[in-house]
């Protein structure tokens, strides 16, 4: 094969390689659930350059806000992988000469190595942060080998440059650069104390830079970007082995005796490697639960979704899941009927993700949960309040700094809502929206003729309710002041349900005829089973009727349940395929049958 | 990139307008007679000879705009501009302005419509004679409910747009930085107060390039740190509250509220190292905040309420009030109630002296003491030699709260709401030798449409006669590594006080 065709070669091997990134790396979710928000602004950009580290911290901001267009995160990231692939190709090729001239194209795919990893660990393990410190090192460390023409006592001035740069863009990364130097200096230039004397100015250089730019935790500072700080939110073991890759194949290629040898044996497990790894990541992408994705679902409102993969993956359901369930069920209508046919918990949090709980998820990924489903009630001071954690943990969203709007909007603060419109300007993300919204704020009309917002604004308390409230408090307060409040009147039922509330749930369900329906939802049918058969009587004031058919389903479910009073495990067995997804199950064991059977510790069944 | 364009034409037109193409704007354009609408508002207002440039947005149609900025005195300015940003430029602004002392400044925007120019009646301001103090340092953060990641301690020239980080709380592991407070406006002289998990809850003192933690609490006075402080004029000692504050949210109106579950007023000696305190800043039965010294040390002014659950929030309602104090014998009087809650029914909280003790600022709300959370804010004034005490010309229909006075007590600073009824913004008021405040005007800024998208809220502005000098990075190490925490030893026990840190009643947690 000549020269020219296998430079043609690299079009679709590029090409190949940029697919892949697209197709294993899910960008949206990513871009989702790293939370690395970008603006494009000075006040945003300038506390960045205050820190070790900070500009390759603001690259990788801007990067993870360019996943949002998943064609451009690929390609921003194979030119990430391909820099790290020709900075590996150029300081391995500086060693050839070393033993043997003849092994230029093996050392060509050697060098695949260290890009092939970083994507492995990148679309597992680590954010895009350390991939770009680790590329930024390799390739400075590529120019300084590169610069082999530069006297003796020029490089270790150029040296003293570039780890000064290094240390102060990417951070520890910069340890990287200074073996690599030190190690071309050892052999390459059999500079031995010069070389020495790299060591220990890269590291002190570092230091003197951590000093300067102070942070409290120094270990995690000096050793950020590179994978030798374990407690670094970034670290990954794998880690470490990618960083060895290149100085271990250099002192290789020092002392190895038969190279060829060697960079053969290498070649075939590096190809092996590879391929393994391609296998990994695809599984990883295509067959993983991942709760982000329940999460970027709930945030953009596609309810249908986030049910059909809170389903898929019912196995794996956690107090989250069931709390987006239930937003999700009542945005398409299915709370009172289908709420058992998917995960629930018997936990107070699972509807407003803890409420004066002192324990509570305060991660931002709740927060913003909590602002929506609070949002969505009508309860704006606690929507804001949330919306405003999430700000104050996570920076500027544009779904945040959008809702936001709208809560300014539905305060009377238009010009408020104009200041969080201008924030959204300067995103990557939400532009053109911003601008929508500041022309109709130019015009007086800021989403005046918006249906969500007059739907809200309908259910705003006009009582100033101060104080801590359970999750019934509040719901009762919301259909207090708007009766019509449908939301709030089914996450009552629901918080009755769930918490087992049965007696209360008997006295407000007749409320259910205010709101349109000609016969009782699925679960509250079976609720008033339970309750009649806990009073003896109806609900008070119910006119709709249990269907005959329930309470005859209930008979049978009733016989399982005495049959095996004494084993619960086998009655969950039994009863799980048919009554799964009824309320009776999920009161006798605490947990909907979509979700893996709890331990048993308890001998009796009981309902 | 529209952005850069605009400023390259404006560039240009500029240019063109100070070579004499300027003659195409007629002198006798027609006249509409009505002021632009200009943001920010800076029209009838005085400004300090020494104030950085009044740059501005003109809210008027137009395909063109230019300004004519002209004294009494000197030559005028025009600046051009094609999307209505006007930034005016520096140097020939300071040439304005010190041509101008004590006399009116003239702005008369001109708009370009429908093929022909107009011309919009003049916008008067007055140059007073009286400087501002050149620097002004406040907080500066998101809007801030329980939890807080960043929030920046920043100064800012008020000469010119040049800003910078006193102290980032990155550097200090994401906690809380507040209530910073000079002597006499001096930046080598301060405190400041850190809410940390990590590092304690030290007050810091600041003293020439020394920084020291200082933990109050060992004293045994409170287990609460120190908050608010203020110098006494001998720089000898302060005085200091001790507060149990925690946030919570309305359904109505402003979302978040703040209350103080208690508080109590002390002095530390910074020679000796003690805490001491009296009963009549430190009464059991009443909640004592808002410490203020007069000018010439010899009273120290501050807020006191009766002490009140948490269910009736809304009748906590604080005195203004004044204790005499010698400080060569360390003797206090009598307290004295200047304003009552009860008569004004208000609370009357954030009290500042003047520099010449003739005048107390105070802010008067509903009820509570934190005064920025609150709507019905507004800054009042109090005589000190006639006892009276009125509401000032400055306040709007929100929030106004934070007040402080310039050294020579010409201009009061102060934070308010009033630009969009959420965020809190810096503006200034002058304050002329009659007792009269006039029209405030905002902080400038160099893009004139900056506030237009800074979601960010400003707090507790303090005049500053200087920079302050010391690195962030120094201050942020003595926070978390320093040499040795100073702690007051222990002078107060059960017997002679007080437990002020009963626990909160029905409150929800909170780092801040």
């Amino acid at each position: 094969m000549d020269k020219r065709t296998r430079q043609l070669l690299y079009i679709p091997v590029a090409l190949s390689a940029w697919l892949f990134i697209w197709a294993i790396m899910d960008f949206q979710i990513r871009h989702h659930s790293r939370r690395r928000p970008f603006l494009f602004d000075g006040d945003f950009i300038a506390p960045f350059l205050r820190y070790v580290a900070g500009p390759i911290d603001c690259l990788a901001s801007l990067v993870t806000q360019l996943y949002f267009y998943p064609w451009l995160g690929a390609l921003i990231i194979f030119a990430v992988l391909v820099t790290i692939f020709i900075s590996t190709t150029v300081v391995l090729l500086s060693f050839r000469q070393m033993s043997e001239k003849s092994v230029e194209r093996p050392f060509f795919q050697v060098a695949v190595l260290p890009a092939a990893m970083g994507l492995f660990l990148l679309a597992q393990h680590i954010s895009v942060f350390p991939l770009l410190s680790f590329a930024f090192s390799l390739g400075m460390a590529a120019v300084y080998v590169g610069c082999s023409f530069l006297s003796v006592k020029m490089r270790p001035a150029l040296f003293a440059g570039m780890a000064i740069i290094v240390s102060y863009v990417s951070g520890g990364t910069v340890l990287l650069l200074t073996l690599i130097c030190a190690l071309y200096e050892f052999f390459r230039q059999r500079q031995r104390l010069p070389a020495l004397g790299y060591l220990v100015f890269g590291a002190s250089i570092h230091f003197v830079i951590c000093t300067v730019l102070f942070e409290p935790n120094r270990m995690l500072q000096f050793f950020i970007g590179a994978p030798l700080e374990a407690s670094s939110p970034d670290f990954h073991p794998l880690e470490t082995i990618w960083y060895a890759i290149v100085p271990v194949v250099i002192v290789g290629t020092v002392y190895a005796k038969h190279l060829q040898r060697v960079i053969r044996v290498l070649r075939v497990s590096g190809i092996v490697a590879v391929c393994l790894m391609g296998a990994v990541m695809a599984d990883y992408r295509f067959n993983r639960y991942d709760p982000m994705v329940l999460d970027y679902y709930a945030e953009k409102g596609d309810w249908d979704n986030a049910l059909d993969y809170a389903q898929r993956y019912s196995s794996k359901a956690s107090i989250m899941t069931a709390h987006i369930v239930n937003h999700a069920l009542y945005h398409t209508g299915r709370l009172p009927d289908d709420m058992f046919d998917f995960p629930q918990f018997r936990d107070g949090r699972v509807l407003f993700l803890g409420v004066g709980d002192k324990e509570q998820d305060i991660s931002s990924r709740a927060a913003n949960r909590r602002s929506d489903v609070y949002y969505h009630l009508g309860r704006i001071d606690q929507a804001e309040r949330w919306a405003n954690e999430v700000l104050s943990s996570q920076g500027f969203h544009g779904f945040v700094l959008r809702r936001l709007v709208s809560i300014n909007v539905l305060k009377n603060r238009p010009r408020a809502a104009r200041v969080y419109a201008g924030v959204m300007q300067k995103t990557i993300t939400h532009r053109s929206q911003a601008n929508e919204l500041i022309a109709q704020f130019n015009n007086g009309e800021l989403l005046k003729t918006d249906d969500e917002i007059s739907d809200i604004r309908r259910l705003l308390p006009k009582v100033d309710y101060v104080g801590e409230w359970t999750a019934r408090d509040l719901l009762t307060q919301q259909l207090r002041e708007a009766p019509d409040n449908q939301m709030a009147f089914e996450y009552l039922m629901a918080h009755f349900l769930i918490t087992g509330n049965i007696n209360e749930f008997g006295r407000n369900v007749h409320r259910v005829e205010s709101f349109g329906y000609q016969a009782l939802p699925r679960a509250y049918e079976e609720a008033c089973v339970v309750y009649m058969l806990a009073t003896g009587k109806r609900p008070p004031d119910l006119g709709l009727n249990v269907q005959e058919d329930t309470l005859e389903r209930f008979r049978r479910f009733m016989a399982v349940i005495e049959k095996y009073d004494r084993d619960q495990r086998q009655a969950w067995d039994i009863l799980q395929p048919d009554f799964g997804n009824t309320y009776w199950f999920f009161k006798v064991f605490g947990r909907s049958g979509s979700v893996p059977p709890p331990s048993f510790d308890r001998k009796k069944t009981k309902l | 990139m529209m952005r850069l364009i605009s400023t390259c034409c404006v560039i240009a037109m500029a240019v063109s307008l100070g070579s004499g193409c300027g003659s195409s704007i007629p002198d006798d354009a027609p006249l509409i007679a009505r002021q632009p609408r200009i943001s920010p508002d800076y029209s009838d207002v005085v400004i300090p000879p020494n104030i950085a440039p009044l740059n501005f947005v003109i809210e008027e149609e137009g395909d063109d705009f230019a300004v004519r900025i002209s004294g009494e005195s000197g030559s005028s300015v025009m600046v051009a501009s094609m999307d209505g940003d006007i930034r005016i430029p520096e140097r020939a602004w300071k040439t304005l302005l010190a041509q101008n002392k004590g006399k009116k400044l003239s702005i008369v925007v001109y708009v370009h419509r429908q093929g022909g120019w107009l011309r919009l009646s003049a916008i008067e301001n007055t140059v007073a004679h009286d400087r501002i103090d050149p620097y002004v340092v406040y907080r500066w953060m998101r809007n801030l409910h329980h939890f807080h990641e960043r929030l920046y301690l920043m100064q800012r020239s008020l000469e010119s747009f040049e800003e910078s980080v006193v102290l980032d709380n990155k550097s200090i592991g994401g906690e809380c930085i507040n209530c910073h407070t000079f002597f006499n406006g001096r930046t080598d002289m301060m405190t400041y107060q850190v809410r940390s998990g990590d590092f304690g809850l030290p007050m810091m003192l600041v003293k020439d390039d020394e920084v020291t933690p200082i933990d109050t609490r060992t004293s045994g006075f409170s287990k609460s740190p120190a908050a608010f402080t203020s110098w006494h004029p001998s720089g000898k000692l302060m005085a200091f509250s001790v507060n149990r504050v925690s946030p919570f949210e309305h359904t109505v109106g402003q979302t978040r509220g703040e209350w103080d579950n208690d508080s109590d007023l002390a002095l530390y000696l910074v020679a000796s190292n003690r805490v001491t305190s009296t009963s009549g800043i430190s009464d059991p039965m009443r909640r004592e905040t808002w410490p203020a010294w007069s000018a010439d040390g010899k009273k120290l002014y501050f807020s006191s309420a009766p002490q009140l659950p948490f269910n009736e929030f809304r009748n906590v309602r604080y005195d203004l009030m004044q204790i005499p104090f010698d400080a060569s014998t360390m003797e206090w009087g009598v307290p004295e109630v200047l304003v009552s809650s009860d008569k004004v029914k208000m609370s009357c909280v954030e009290p500042r002296v003047s520099p010449d003790d003739k005048w107390v600022v105070f802010c008067g709300c509903e009820y509570g003491n934190m005064a920025c959370f609150l709507k019905s804010s507004d800054l009042h004034i109090l005589n000190t030699q006639t006892g009276a005490h009125h509401k000032l010309d400055v306040n709007s229909e929100l929030s106004e709260s934070y007040p402080t006075w310039s050294r020579n007590g010409r201009w009061i600073s102060f934070v308010s709401k009033r630009r969009d009824g959420l965020l809190s913004h810096i503006y200034f008021s002058h304050f002329d030798k009659s007792g009269k405040a006039h029209k405030p005007f905002i902080l400038p800024q160099r893009d004139p449409r900056y506030y237009d998208s800074c979601a960010r809220t400003y707090n507790r502005p303090e005049l500053a006669v200087a920079p302050v000098r010391i690195t962030g990075s120094a201050l942020a190490k003595d926070i978390c590594e320093p040499d040795e925490t100073i702690e007051p030893p222990k002078s107060f026990n059960r017997a002679n006080r007080k437990d002020v840190s009963q626990p909160l009643p029905s409150m929800e947690w909170g780092r801040q």
